[in-house]
């Protein structure tokens, strides 16, 4: 009787003490097991990886481990620990003995650890010793690409470039945040896809270490080297100075972030001759084999015109259009202009985009200026400086476009750098929408603008970037820069444009180059000769054979 | 209703039935005691003789043996479902030790396959990493000046032009018998 009173007393204990724990103390029971079973991990990677055309990856995300130490746990003395850390993490070991003795727990001994110290610290089998993961984005080809696709701060945001612009392509889809099965950390849905640039990392290097040659030599302040397949209007090489390491982003300047061929506006001058040219030809103002007097300097509203070339060789006399882009002639170009109705030039500019963004695929894109119609239409003065290329202004990103369309036949394409999603197979599984490129220009005009470029290269201003065995077309542009207070100072702005081959016009590649040093600092002395040895990499890149051969 | 006939002791097939178990014989067995077996050897057998008759009369009828009684519906319908009972609290305990040894594996199996995931994946971003590291590498020592490397040329390339395309040629079967045999062995 009391055996079973003793096991009746302990059954209803125990049913007591289970309602109890399951109707009264369970939801709170629930939750902490579930904070137990979760795991915080962090996933191996945040973002797909970013490859150049040729497939080399120019962004991945990679995990790496801060250490962090709590001498209180530690198994073993102070000194040994710190002996067998210091090879491991490159810090003296007087100098971790010191961190050491900071306090007693929670101390951050080093940042941006590789998995494989990771690997080798675990293996150490210290106590006290906690490595946390992180991820990080890494960029193999340091300041190559920095530009274009921009960089991930230490939060894991985007804050620049592609990184910035295709974020949503670039992001994997967010995980479900409970545990998943037998408890393990959720799974991010990762595929084997990744984010393709049209840009050519060989060509890129090229322009990237010509450029910052040519800077270093004419001591400039800045320049850019863009190429263009006039054909798609994919970007094969973006070439930006200043740049920086997006590896090491907080150690750049704010100035440096800036990819100033997009977000900066110049005045491009003479390259902009070709263009007017193809404007006049279109409206039928002019006729390719036409003639003009050049004066080599007339007045104009009260202000004087001249030709760069006036101190050395006053006017030109009688000369024939190409003439006017051989001697990049201003006066010329006025005289070709004053042909056209203002208000028919200003829509043809207009419908070239002037004043408006390209569209590329980049963040923070400046629209061009135009000045207004009202003003551009009652004042003759401002027809007449936009006739030789000044008194409005255009990204050099927006110059490329233009120059695309001599080259494409008088389409305007939308530049841009990415070409898609790709899989592990290199097929596309997603493209960017991009606008239907317009025609501008009838493919007649473009050809005959395009050999009259070629006639510059030939034997005019564009010389110095001739290569034996191409027909190449081109056009130098050096232009005033406007100062602080809005008037032409002491600086210059130089550029060269090229277009090749002419016999199956495709390739566009243009030079700016701001503020170079020197008496001898022109388009045709800067930028050409920068332009002639990218095109001679490219011409073997894209396999481009020289004629007759 | 079983009948059992009272057996003769004497004859030795009355003593193979008496010795057959049974509750009901081992009952009737009792009636007749050993002594009175023993009394019946030749030596005794004057002093029994006034027994026989009942014996005899023993002999002729026949009784009913009391046996279990019929047990009722309920009870059998009870009987079968413990049977069934056990054989299914056998199945279930069979089927929840598999389940619990399942769950078990699972458990085991899904950790082992993540961490080589994870493994992998580490080694894969290790791989890439390296892999772009060296490019990198070769591309700056490419450019450094001591190397004397230059940037391509076009009059430093010969460009071949592709020749079209061709059928692919069927290989025609070679008979063994063409093949044309050594005289002797090559290479010693």
């Amino acid at each position: 009787m009391m055996v079973w009173g003793l096991l009746l007393f302990s059954m209803v204990g125990l049913t007591v003490q289970l309602a109890q724990l399951q109707l009264e103390e369970g939801p709170e029971l629930l939750a902490m097991a579930r904070e137990q079973q979760k795991i915080y991990s962090v996933s191996r990677a945040a973002r797909r990886p970013v490859i150049d055309s040729q497939g080399n990856v120019v962004a991945v995300d990679r995990m790496v481990y801060t250490l962090f130490v709590h001498p209180s746990m530690f198994n073993q003395p102070l000194p040994e620990v710190a002996s067998q850390l210091s090879s491991l993490v490159e810090i003296e070991p007087t100098a971790l003995l010191e961190q050491f003795g900071q306090q007693e727990t929670g101390i951050r001994v080093a940042g941006n650890l590789s998995e494989e110290t990771a690997k080798r610290i675990r293996g150490l089998q210290l106590d006290g010793i906690d490595l946390l993961p992180a991820q990080q984005r890494l960029y193999p080809h340091q300041e190559l690409l920095a530009q274009v696709v921009g960089y991930i701060d230490y939060d894991g945001t985007a804050q620049a470039g592609l990184e910035y612009s295709y974020q949503d392509q670039l992001l994997y889809e967010e995980p479900d945040q409970t545990p998943g099965l037998a408890g393990l950390p959720p799974v991010v849905a990762k595929d084997d896809q990744s984010l393709q640039l049209t840009i050519d990392s060989r060509l890129q290097r090229v322009a990237q270490r010509n450029l910052a040659s040519t800077l270093a030599q004419h001591r400039a302040k800045r320049g850019t080297v863009l190429v263009m397949d006039s054909a798609s209007g994919e970007i094969l090489a973006m070439a930006v100075s200043p740049t920086y390491d997006p590896n090491r982003y907080y150690d750049a300047d704010v100035e440096q972030f800036k990819n100033w061929a997009v977000s900066d506006l110049y005045e491009p001058g003479s390259t902009f001759k070709p263009i007017n040219i193809a404007i006049a030809l279109e409206a039928g103002v002019i006729n390719p084999d036409d003639q003009l007097y050049d004066e080599g300097r007339i007045p104009y509203e009260g202000w004087t015109i001249q030709n760069s070339d006036f101190s050395v060789s006053g006017g030109h006399g009688t000369i024939s259009i190409t003439d006017v882009l051989r001697y990049s002639s201003n006066v010329g170009m006025v005289h070709i202009m004053e042909g056209m109705d203002r208000e028919a030039y200003y829509s043809a500019l207009e419908a070239l985009g002037l004043g408006q963004e390209t569209g590329v695929d980049l963040p923070a894109e400046t629209a061009g200026q135009l000045k207004d119609r009202s003003e551009f239409v009652s004042k003759g003065i401002e027809a007449a400086t936009t006739a030789f290329g000044q008194g409005f202004s255009l990204t050099p990103m927006q110059m490329l476009q233009l120059q695309a369309t001599l080259a494409n036949g008088g389409k305007l394409v939308t530049p841009h750098v990415v070409r898609g999603l790709v899989n592990q197979a290199g097929e596309l599984t997603w493209q960017p929408q991009r606008p239907a490129p317009k025609q501008v220009f009838d493919p007649s005009v473009s050809q005959q603008v395009l050999e009259m470029m070629e006639a510059v290269v030939k034997d005019g201003t564009g010389k110095p970037a001739q290569i034996s065995g191409y027909r190449i077309a081109g056009k130098t542009g050096t232009a005033q820069k406007a100062n602080e207070f809005g008037q032409y100072g002491n600086q210059r702005i130089t550029s060269f444009v090229s277009i090749v081959p002419v016999d199956d016009p495709r390739y566009v590649v243009l030079a700016v180059i701001d503020e170079p040093q020197g008496d001898n600092a022109y388009g045709s002395t800067v930028a050409a000769p920068l332009v002639k040895s990218v095109i001679e990499s490219l011409l073997v890149f894209e396999r481009v054979p020289p004629q007759g051969s | 209703m079983v009948y059992a006939v009272k057996p003769d002791p004497q004859t030795p097939a009355a003593r193979r039935s008496i010795s057959t178990p049974g509750p009901s014989a081992r009952m009737r067995q009792t009636a007749v005691p050993r002594t009175a077996r023993r009394r019946n050897s030749p030596a005794e057998r004057s002093t029994a003789r006034p027994s026989e008759r009942s014996i005899a009369r023993l002999h002729s009828t026949v009784t009913s043996l009391p046996t279990q009684p019929r047990l009722p519906l309920w009870l059998k319908v009870l009987g079968g479902l413990q049977q069934g009972a056990t054989v299914g609290t056998g199945c279930l305990v069979a089927a929840a030790l598999a389940t619990y040894s399942w769950t078990v594996y699972i458990d085991s199996a899904v950790t082992r396959t993540s961490r080589q995931l994870d493994r992998l994946e580490s080694q894969a971003q290790q791989m890439t990493s390296a892999n772009e590291a060296l490019k990198q590498s070769i591309a700056e020592q490419a450019e450094s000046p001591a190397a004397k490397l230059q940037d391509f040329k076009t009059s430093d390339t010969i460009f071949l032009t592709p020749e079209p395309s061709r059928e692919p040629v069927e290989p025609s079967p070679v008979s063994p018998l063409a093949t044309v045999e050594m005289p002797h062995p090559l290479g010693y």
